[in-house]
């Protein structure tokens, strides 16, 4: 039983504290609550708009369904939590890899390899050298194993990533680096995670840290202090120089070995496209049909790739060779499929009948990809069917698979959708409509290209 | 911050009506949930949801406020619909009739005011952003978000006795110290 006299004071200092001062409170987030039901949320979203002098909004918000739509999008965020992070991981890498013209000349200059983010950046001309961490290091947390997946120091700062699989390890708002020079705060600035599950955290250090002849550096997490040796980043005048290299249809894929501790390896593998693209599967997982990527050595043996347990890491191919290691390996990649987030969105508007199905020949294209629309049917009064054909084609150098839906204003539509159990590729979509409604309009755009390989790395070692 | 944050804050300042509607439809129910839970035993339900309107109309005018280096933006929003929140919770004790059910509760008749010296403030600071996980996350939950034993428990996988014991030992190690070092709490009838 609680003391409520003890509890108020408690309550009463935090009310008059400021936030600011509170170490970590910004990771610490209510649980996300059920909530009021749609006419709470509809007079809610009225008089919020009547106050801004908005009451034009009325009609709109008559027309939206928020608690549904917030309900659809949390269990999408949940199930795509992982992705995102490595949306945004795979973004930062493709900006860092873009092969613009201007880049292009400068990438001719020095790339280097930073493994453990496993992405590729130009070499920094300042007189200081890149110091990184070459591979994992694990160690105990207060609660289970931590691992420091990757260490990067620049001359304008650093930064850390760290991951376990107990989230109550998951603490410090910044951690310590110490050198011989002094100790440096990298402070959190992104963390992931599932429920007491996996986490992810991200740790900057903005400013200088004096790194010439670093050989060795402690980290200090909770009550942990880790010594860690950091090495001069591998540089090399291409991307081919860093490893294995194939090209199929105009996308280079190489691949980088990392030897980690056990029988592990890693192939950390590295394209270069255009800005916005990304490549989100390498095949890990069957992209179409049955074909997953292959690793085998000189003598035949294929090696399982390991799943990705929590967060999807789909550049990062992971096995186990027990034999104690082949001199080479060789990894097949069937298929890739590149999202192409720089590509306009097109609109689209399909009649809704009032009951029944009705089919229809409303053809669009995406980025060039054909997109026939061939039957909308009113599944209730509030949700439409709408079959799709994307003319996904395997055979092909490049098909389309599938899309995303967003609005005039460009924010992605919540909506169900089925892909093909074979192909998968889309086609059924069930979008929301009003009673009464005549048309429906939404916009196609980041289309998931598949690209058909294969890639073949050769003598990866 | 994410992109998806990003792209919705860089909306929210570009004044596009769209962006706050979608900031309600994805933060909505967590202001709602700490709105109630803090204006709890003092108010309609009519007075929450005119709260929560207040809390996107104060987002909508303020997000140029926002930095992102700071915290998150669903942060930011908690932060400012709690401090929203106890201005109404204020305003609504001050109505006649109206009596915070807490406080009746805790103490009947003989209601005792605690109250904290500026040295003790700072000295509880200290011992707060001292306090290590799980029970930092805990007492953030319980006293800054008004989250009841229970819905710590469950969101933290424990037992509702594990999290009273932790609070406990919490409370009782404050007091101590503040005791200790002579900034203890002082109770005025």
């Amino acid at each position: 039983m609680q003391n409520r006299d003890e509890d108020k004071w408690l309550f009463d200092w935090t009310d008059s504290e400021d936030p600011q001062e509170l170490k970590g409170l910004s990771s610490v987030q209510p649980d996300e609550e059920t909530g009021p039901d749609d006419k709470a949320w509809h007079r809610m979203k009225k008089r919020t708009f009547e106050k801004l002098g908005y009451p034009e909004r009325e009609n709109d918000l008559q027309a939206s369904e928020p608690l549904m739509q917030e309900n659809r999008r949390s269990r999408r965020r949940v199930v795509g939590k992982w992705l995102a992070a490595v949306s945004a991981a795979a973004v930062i890498c493709m900006l860092l890899i873009s092969i613009s013209p201007d880049v292009q000349a400068q990438l001719k200059k020095a790339l280097q390899f930073i493994p453990g983010f496993g992405y590729v950046q130009q070499k920094d001309d300042s007189a200081q050298p890149v110091f990184v961490l070459q591979k994992p290091v694990e160690f105990q947390g207060e609660y289970d194993t931590v691992t420091i997946d990757g260490l990067v120091i620049r001359s304008t700062g650093g930064e850390i990533a760290l991951s376990g699989d107990d989230l109550s390890d998951k603490t410090d708002d910044s951690i310590i680096l110490s050198t011989a020079h002094g100790e440096y705060e990298f402070k959190r600035g992104s963390a992931s995670w599932g429920s007491g599950g996996p986490w992810e955290a991200g740790y900057y250090y903005q400013g200088q840290i004096p790194i010439t002849a670093l050989s060795q550096v402690k980290l200090r997490f909770g009550n942990s202090v880790v010594p860690l040796d950091l090495e001069e980043a591998q540089s090399a005048e291409n991307m081919i120089s860093f490893g294995p290299s194939d090209t199929q249809n105009g996308i280079r894929i190489t691949g980088v070995v990392t030897r980690l501790d056990g029988q592990r390896v890693k192939v950390n593998l590295l394209t270069q496209l255009p800005q916005l693209q990304i490549v989100d599967s390498f095949s890990k997982e069957p992209i179409t049909g049955e074909q997953k990527l292959e690793v085998t050595d000189s003598n035949g043996k294929m090696y399982e790739v390991l799943k990705d347990i929590g967060f999807v890491k789909p550049r990062d191919i992971l096995f186990d060779d027990s034999t104690g290691g082949a001199e080479h390996y060789t990894l097949t990649i069937p298929y890739i499929r590149v999202e192409d987030m720089g590509v306009q969105h097109e609109k689209v508007t399909l009649p809704v009948p009032q009951q029944g199905s009705q089919n229809i020949h409303v053809t669009s294209a995406l980025d060039g990809f054909p997109v026939d629309f061939t039957q909308v049917e009113r599944v209730n009064e509030r949700t439409v069917r709408v079959s799709v054909d994307v003319h996904f084609d395997a055979a092909q150098s490049k098909t389309l698979q599938s899309y995303r839906l967003f609005d005039q204003d460009g924010f992605g539509i919540s909506h169900t959708s089925k892909i093909n159990e074979q192909t998968r590729a889309l086609e059924f979509e069930w979008l929301d409509v009003e009673p009464g409604q005549k048309e429906i309009t939404f916009y196609m755009g980041e289309p998931q290209i598949v690209i058909k390989g294969p890639w073949i790395l050769r003598d990866l070692h | 911050m994410d992109t998806e944050e990003q792209v919705l804050v860089d909306a929210l300042r570009n004044h596009r009506t769209m962006a706050l509607e979608r900031l309600m439809d994805q933060f909505g129910n967590s202001v709602y949930g700490l709105v109630s839970r803090i204006l709890a035993g003092t108010g309609r339900v009519e007075d929450t949801e005119e709260c929560v309107s207040d809390v996107f109309v104060t987002a909508w005018r303020r997000i140029d406020q926002f930095d992102s280096t700071r915290g998150t933006l669903k942060t930011w929003l908690l932060v400012l619909a709690k401090y929203i929140a106890l201005d109404v919770r204020r305003k609504l004790l001050r109505q006649p009739g109206t009596v915070e059910i807490d406080a009746s509760e805790s103490s009947g008749e003989n209601i005792e005011e605690a109250v904290l010296s500026k040295e003790a403030s700072m000295e509880m600071r200290n011992m707060v952003n001292a306090l290590t996980e799980p029970d930092r996350t805990i007492f953030y939950k319980r006293y800054f978000y008004y989250e009841s034993v229970e819905q710590i428990a469950k969101a933290l996988g424990i037992t509702n006795k594990a999290v009273e014991n932790r609070l406990y030992r919490i409370r009782k190690e404050f007091k101590e110290k503040l005791q200790e070092r002579g900034t203890g709490i002082k109770h005025a009838k």
